[in-house]
C-alpha cells in the first residue's frame, strides 16, 4: 500500500509539473505564432484587396 | 448564490473578450478554406494548444472526477492507456504515415477510395448514431455543474441548458469557425490557471495525509490497487487496459477532431511531434481531474453524487474571484466544444446521411441553397435532441463508460476496417461491413440492462470487428474474386 500510495504521488506530481511546464511555453511559444499567423493572413487580406481595387480600375 | 458580483464580471468578461477577439480576426479571413490554410500553417505549439482546447470541456472534469471519487487512487491508471497510444502512434506512424501519404483528409474519404461509397454511408450512419448519443449528454451533465457553483437551483436545469446552448449559437455565429484558434488560446489560457488553482487549493485546504487516509480508510485496497482482488478480476485490469489501450488507438485515428490536427500537418514528422507532446498533455487532463475527485471524495464525503463532487467542492473551497475565473474559462472551453461538435455531427448528418438519400432518390445534384437548408434544418433537430435525450435519458455506471461506449458504436469497426484496409491486400468492402456490424452489437448491449461487463464488451467489440474484417472479406473473394483490373487499381 506503501508503494502504490508513493508511486500514485509520483504520478500525479510528475503530471502537475509536465503540464506547468507544457502550458507556459505552448502559452508563450504558441502567442508568437499566433502573431506570426495574424500578420500574415493581415498581409494577405490586404494584398488580395489591392489586386480586386487594381481589377475594378 | 455561490457566485459574488466580482465572479459574474469575471465570467460575463471572459466570454466577451473571446466572442471580440474572436470576431476581430474575423474580417482577415475570407472563408473555410482561409479557415483551412491557417490550419495547416498553423505551428506546432498553436496546434498543441488548440487541441488540448477542443477536448476539454466541463464535462472532461466531471467524469474524469467521477472515478476518482468512486475508485480513489485506483482510478489514476485510467490517465496511462492514451499515453502509451500517443507515444506508440506518435513514434511509429502507424496506420497515420500511411493515410498522410495517400492525402487523406477524413476517414470516410478513405473508406470511400478503398471499399465504395456504400461502405462510406454505413460509416456515416453508425458515426451519427454514436455521435450523436455521445454528444447528447453534455447540455444535461453541464448544466448541472453550472447550477452547483453557481448556486441556481436544480428544479432550473432546462433554462440552464437552454441559456448555454443559446450562447453557444451565439458565439458560433459571432466568432464562427474561423476564428477558433484565436478563442483558443485565450480559453487555453484561462484553463490552464484554472487547473493549476485547483490542484494547489485542493492539496492545500484538504491536505496530502488527510486525502491519503480517507482513500484508505473507505476504500481499502480497492481503493489503491486498480488490480484488485486481481488483475483478471479487478475493475481495472487485465481486460479494462486492453480494452482502453485499442479504444484510444482507434479514437486518436478516427476521431475527427484529434485526426484533423495529424492530417492537416506540414508533413508526417510535425504530425508525429504534435502526437508525441500530446501523449503528456492528455496524460494531465486525466490524473489531475481524477485527483481532484479523490480530493472531493476527501472533502465532501463518501455519501454524496459522485458525479457532482467536483463542482460542490470546487463551490466549497474556491475563493471568490478565482471561482469566477474558473467557471468563465470552463464555460468558453465548453462553447468551443459544443461549437465544433454541433457543426461536426450536423454536417455529418447533413451531408453523409440526408444529402446521400435525396441525392439517390432524385438522382440530381443538390443545389447550394437547398444544403444550407438541410444543414440548418439538421443543427435545430440535432439541438432539439440533445436537450431532450439529457432531460430524459438516465445514466447508469460511470458517465466515462457511457462515452466510451457510444464512441465503440463506430470505432472498433474503423480501427480493423482502416488498419486492414492498409496493411491486409486482401481486405475487402464485405469485410468492412461485417467488421463495422459485428463491432457495433457489444456496445449496444451496453445499453441493455444486465449487460456483461463493460470492458468485456470493449475489447470483445474489436475481437468481433476483426473477425468480421476477416471473415467478410475471405468471403468475398471467394464468391466475388477480383478481376485483374481491380488488382491493378
Amino acid at each position: 500500500m506503501k508503494v502504490l500510495t508513493i508511486l500514485w504521488f509520483a504520478l500525479i506530481l510528475f503530471s502537475f509539473i509536465t503540464f506547468c511546464y507544457l502550458s507556459v511555453k505552448i502559452i508563450v511559444k504558441g502567442f508568437r505564432e499566433l502573431k506570426e499567423m495574424l500578420l500574415n493572413l493581415k498581409e494577405k487580406t490586404i494584398a488580395l484587396q489591392k489586386e480586386e481595387n487594381l481589377k475594378e480600375k | 448564490m455561490n457566485l459574488c458580483l466580482l465572479d459574474w464580471v469575471i465570467v460575463c468578461l471572459s466570454i466577451i473578450v473571446a466572442m471580440i477577439a474572436g470576431s476581430a480576426v474575423k474580417k482577415f479571413i475570407g472563408g473555410i478554406s482561409d479557415y483551412l490554410v491557417a490550419n495547416r500553417s498553423m505551428g506546432f505549439h498553436l496546434g498543441l494548444l488548440s487541441l488540448m482546447c477542443t477536448e476539454i470541456g466541463m464535462i472532461t472534469y466531471m467524469y474524469f472526477a467521477e472515478l476518482g471519487y468512486n475508485a480513489g487512487f485506483s482510478a489514476l491508471i485510467i490517465g496511462l492507456p492514451p499515453f502509451i497510444a500517443f507515444i506508440f502512434l506518435g513514434k511509429t506512424g502507424f496506420i497515420l504515415k500511411p493515410l498522410l501519404d495517400m492525402k487523406i483528409m477524413t476517414l470516410p474519404e478513405f473508406f470511400s477510395r478503398k471499399f465504395g461509397r456504400g461502405v462510406r454511408f454505413y460509416v456515416g450512419i453508425l458515426m451519427a448514431v454514436g455521435g450523436v448519443l455521445n454528444f447528447g449528454v453534455f447540455p444535461g451533465i453541464e448544466a448541472r455543474f453550472i447550477n452547483i457553483i453557481t448556486g441556481i437551483p436544480e428544479k432550473h436545469i432546462l433554462l440552464t441548458m437552454v441559456i448555454l446552448l443559446s450562447i453557444v449559437l451565439i458565439y458560433t455565429f459571432i466568432g464562427g469557425m474561423v476564428s477558433v484558434i484565436i478563442t483558443n488560446y485565450i480559453q487555453y489560457t484561462f484553463l490552464s490557471i484554472g487547473m493549476i488553482l485547483i490542484t494547489s487549493f485542493g492539496i492545500f485546504q484538504i491536505g496530502i495525509p488527510n486525502i491519503v487516509d480517507s482513500v484508505k480508510l473507505s476504500l481499502g485496497e480497492g481503493g489503491m490497487n486498480p488490480f484488485f482482488p486481481n488483475i483478471i478480476k479487478g475493475e481495472f485490469g487485465l481486460g479494462f487496459i486492453v480494452w482502453q489501450l485499442l479504444l484510444w488507438t482507434a479514437m486518436l485515428t478516427s476521431w475527427q477532431v484529434v485526426a484533423i490536427r495529424i492530417f492537416s500537418a506540414k508533413d508526417s514528422a510535425t504530425g508525429k511531434k504534435i502526437f508525441t507532446w500530446s501523449s503528456l498533455m492528455f496524460l494531465s487532463r486525466a490524473i489531475l481531474p481524477i485527483f481532484w475527485g479523490i480530493m472531493a471524495f476527501s472533502y465532501i464525503g463518501g455519501n454524496k453524487d459522485p458525479l457532482t463532487s467536483l463542482p460542490v467542492m470546487l463551490a466549497k473551497i474556491t475563493p471568490h474571484g478565482i471561482l469566477g475565473i474558473l467557471l468563465g474559462a470552463l464555460l468558453a472551453a465548453s462553447m468551443s466544444t459544443y461549437a465544433s461538435y454541433l457543426l461536426s455531427w450536423s454536417s455529418v448528418i447533413s451531408q453523409d446521411l440526408v444529402g446521400t438519400i435525396i441525392k439517390f432518390i432524385t438522382k440530381k445534384e443538390i443545389s447550394s441553397k437547398t444544403q444550407i437548408f438541410i444543414s440548418r434544418m439538421c443543427l435545430v433537430a440535432l439541438v432539439l435532441f440533445i436537450i431532450w435525450w439529457s432531460l430524459f435519458h438516465e445514466l447508469q455506471g460511470y458517465l466515462y463508460f457511457y462515452l466510451n461506449m457510444t464512441v465503440m458504436i463506430f470505432v472498433p469497426g474503423t480501427l480493423i476496417g482502416v488498419g486492414l484496409g492498409i496493411y491486409w491486400k486482401k481486405a475487402r468492402s464485405w469485410g468492412a461491413y461485417s467488421a463495422f456490424t459485428l463491432g457495433a452489437i457489444p456496445p449496444l448491449l451496453y445499453f441493455l440492462p444486465n449487460s456483461p461487463p463493460t470492458s468485456m464488451l470493449g475489447w470483445g467489440s474489436f475481437v468481433l470487428a476483426f473477425i468480421g474484417m476477416v471473415g467478410g472479406s475471405v468471403l468475398q473473394n471467394i464468391l466475388q474474386p477480383k478481376t485483374q483490373e481491380q488488382k491493378v487499381s
